[in-house]
């Protein structure tokens, strides 16, 4: 399809951070380590966070994150910068956990979906870090917890997420806004705000 | 807590949490620029593989042992050869069809290649190894015995023979393996795209092109990233239900496929590991309480729908087409259509059948009925249709007869009560104490909630914009949340859930400074424009006449809690979308060739 977009976003930041990671991606593809290395530091949180949403085990997250980037390392000469690098590494994410989650329940059906977002070996952890991402975030159902972490950690806009996920955008929002309005009930003991 | 500080403490609670995975990382990137993918591996097929490791390197290191004499010619890549089960491997091979190098595309190819070294070996002993290795590790066997074989190659006639030799030559393989194998074929020359498509999903270009393939003949009704997890089995089920014309080839070989598609098919998919087209039309027919000999047109088809193979029974019987869709493994009966001159209320993307569901009067008698409770004895008494995710689901029906409170599900086809509650109420206090404990069975509904509302305001909801009504807990109770526009004016409404009395309302003309909004989304200032003036802002932004416009979608939108308008539309072949903030001015627009 013949497609011609012009795009004028007056919304700095984001743009900014577009071409920054293009960039990025560009020195990755063409070897550069140091690149990637800022690459991994900048977007390993959305990553792992995306993962984590799929799989809902960190342990696991911390494995598709490592895959993810490999393939990433890999594949970036391939990238062309037509949508956003953002949306492109989340699509290999995506794609990679819903590999693995295919994997799993080929071999083990006794998969009782938990939510265990803490790693074992995790020592950062707070207890507060403890109540939000395994108390209140195990309070949203699997699609929720996805937007909300696409949004809040991964930077997409609703509408993004809406194309990567392959969701109506007003899906998108009203999941959205009654997935924040658990997490403040669940965070402040549904009492009066 | 404000909706920006709860994602700010989440995004650093889980950046807690993320390991710096960074040196591992590139310890894994090193050695495979170019070349091999190292991926975690499998240790529990570890073990089964070593005996045929052994069986199958010991044939190709004979093979293989004589090295490369034309350097240049040896190591030019002249084909890609890609094949995929669900493991997907990729061969380069030179002119001579030998093999330069062998990639696992995914975990399961690396399992298949562990130990074997191709390098060097004739393209179709590579092919023999490597069918060996997918039996031993049971990913071809009567449940799933599809295999996608194809060929990338600039050279269509060298491209073509390399695919027959290839195809032959698995087939033997299998044959001799006593495996009715269903295999695909194809060739076509290299595409960037499609090589783009296939990196990003990490899946190799054969199976992308299978899947394109599959995407373009389904109408729209398919993308691309749905299908990109199935297996070739499951791919291949689809193609051949879709096109038609393959659906005659089953079980005939080496059959060519007609010059509408590249892709060749030989042998039929497995559908052991389903229950079956048969028993699928029995299924959908019982659920119809029809038998086959009463209905035409019955035609069952594979699908894959909402992450699921499904088999697609369609039939007509009086002069009702009937649309179904049964779980290929469980035989459970995922929806059903009943297309039918009667119309349902608005719903969003399904048909129902309307015309069967048994009418709010006969819902509602049959709760009273159930209650032993004449209509009379009642103080109040609604009933309405229940949607779940835009498709009726039920019948609901509430009442009031004396100090009791009825609360009853009625199936939409039968009078059957799907489930009723009741609750007496002997004072103000004690109601209260109950509601905190089962806060969602006296749930007015969202319907109820929006029509109070709309009540008091003295409108109607066909002349209101914007309308949005949303269900919430505020200190344990139920509220609803009800927005909506009448011209310039904002009307905010917060419903009490269990007894539908007005808890809050707002009401805020456009221009007056006046807002003492509760609701927590809303930051909207007094210098909010409207709806229509956004759109006629988007509209001579894109210099287009009102009245060329189709297609106009227009809506308000929170972006950070912000207000944000979307206004798309479709104008002299273009589509347009634009994005503006509440004082009017664009964010964002983009157009596009529609």
């Amino acid at each position: 399809m013949l497609m011609l977009i012009l795009t004028q976003a007056t919304d700095e930041k984001s743009e900014e951070n577009r071409k920054e990671l293009n960039q990025l991606l560009q020195k990755v593809a063409a070897g550069d380590k140091e690149a990637f290395g800022q690459l991994y530091y900048r977007t390993r949180v959305a990553i792992y966070g995306l993962a984590l949403s799929y799989v809902k085990s960190a342990h696991t997250a911390q494995d598709i994150t490592h895959d993810a980037f490999v393939r990433i390392w890999e594949a970036a000469p391939q990238y062309r910068a037509q949508g956003t690098p953002m949306g492109w590494m989340l699509a290999i994410t995506r794609n990679l956990s819903l590999m693995r989650l295919r994997t799993q329940q080929r071999h083990t059906d006794l998969e009782e979906d938990q939510w265990d977002a803490i790693p074992a070996e995790a020592q950062a952890v707070t207890a507060e870090d403890r109540a939000l991402l395994q108390d209140a975030l195990s309070a949203l159902e699997e699609g929720e917890r996805r937007i909300v972490l696409l949004h809040a950690v991964a930077g997409l806009k609703h509408r993004e997420i809406g194309s990567l996920l392959e969701i109506p955008l007003a899906t998108v929002l009203s999941k959205y806004h009654r997935a924040l309005k658990k997490l403040r009930i669940q965070l402040e003991g549904g009492g009066p705000q | 807590m404000n909706p920006k500080e709860l994602e700010q403490h989440l995004k650093q609670s889980l950046e807690h949490t993320v390991p710096d995975d960074f040196e591992r990382i590139l310890s894994h990137c090193d050695a495979q620029k170019g070349t091999v993918i190292s991926m975690t591996q499998n240790t529990s097929k570890k073990k089964k593989w070593i005996s045929i490791a052994t069986a199958a390197c010991l044939a190709l290191v004979i093979i293989g042992g004589g090295s490369g004499y034309y350097y240049k010619i040896n190591h030019t890549v002249a084909s890609v050869v890609s094949l995929d089960v669900n493991p997907s491997v990729e061969l380069t091979v030179n002119r001579k069809e030998k093999v330069i190098s062998a990639t696992p595309m995914n975990e399961d190819g690396t399992v298949i290649l562990e130990g074997l070294n191709l390098e060097g070996t004739q393209v179709t002993v590579a092919m023999n190894a490597i069918i060996g290795s997918l039996l031993q590790h049971g990913y071809v066997d009567e449940l799933a015995n599809s295999i996608l074989i194809t060929v990338e190659d600039d050279d269509a006639q060298r491209g073509e023979k390399l695919q027959t030799e290839l195809t032959e030559q698995a087939d033997a393989v299998l044959a001799n393996a006593q495996i009715n194998a269903a295999i695909l074929s194809q060739t076509f020359q290299h595409n960037d795209a499609l090589t783009q498509k296939a990196a990003e999903y990490g899946i190799s270009a054969g199976k992308a092109a299978l899947i394109q393939a599959i995407v373009e003949e389904s109408n729209g009704t398919k993308t691309f990233e749905s299908l990109v997890g199935l297996t070739i089995n499951e791919l291949n089920l689809l193609y051949t239900a879709q096109s038609a014309s393959y659906a005659f080839l089953e079980s005939s070989t080496g059959e060519t496929a007609p010059a509408a598609t590249a892709i060749v098919s030989t042998g039929s998919a497995s559908q052991n590991a389903y229950i079956g087209a048969e028993a699928a039309q029995d299924v959908a027919l019982d659920h119809a309480s029809l038998s086959a000999s009463k209905v035409s047109f019955l035609k069952t088809e594979y699908d894959y729908d909402d992450g699921r193979m499904v088999y697609e029974v369609s039939f007509h019987y009086n002069g009702k087409e009937y649309d179904y869709e049964i779980d290929a493994r469980t035989g459970e009966v995922v929806k059903y259509e009943t297309e039918s001159a009667g119309t349902v209320p608005a719903s969003s993307n399904t048909s129902a059948a309307a015309a069967e569901y048994i009418g709010e009067s006969k819902a509602k008698q049959t709760a009273l009925n159930h209650a032993g409770v004449s209509e009379s004895d009642t103080s109040y008494c609604n009933v309405w249709l229940e949607y779940d995710d835009g498709r009726a689901e039920c019948y609901e029906v509430e009442f009031m007869s004396g100090s009791t409170r009825y609360e009853y599900e009625i199936a939409l086809r039968s009078a059957t009560v799907l489930k009723y509650e009741s609750k007496t109420y002997s004072n103000a206090n004690s109601s209260h104490a109950n509601q905190q404990t089962s806060s969602t069975s006296n749930d007015i509904g969202s319907e109820q909630a929006k029509a109070v509302a709309l009540k008091d305001a003295g409108l109607q909801e066909s002349s209101v914009t914007g309308l949005r009504v949303e269900r919430d807990y505020d200190d344990g109770r139920l509220k609803y949340d009800v927005e909506f526009w009448s011209g310039k004016t904002e009307y905010d409404y917060t419903i009490d859930g269990t007894s539908g009395t007005i808890r809050d309302k707002d009401v805020e003309p456009h221009g007056s400074a006046s807002s003492n909004t509760s609701s927590s989304a809303s930051s909207a200032t007094s210098s909010n424009i409207t709806l229509e003036e956004a759109k006629a802002i988007a509209l001579s932004h894109a210099g287009v006449n009102a009245a060329n416009v189709f297609d106009m979608k227009a809506e308000q939108d929170y972006d950070d809690g912000k207000l944000e308008y979307e206004v798309e539309f479709k104008s002299g072949g273009m589509e347009y979308e634009y994005k503006l903030d509440s004082s009017g001015n664009i964010i964002s627009y983009e157009s596009d060739w529609d």
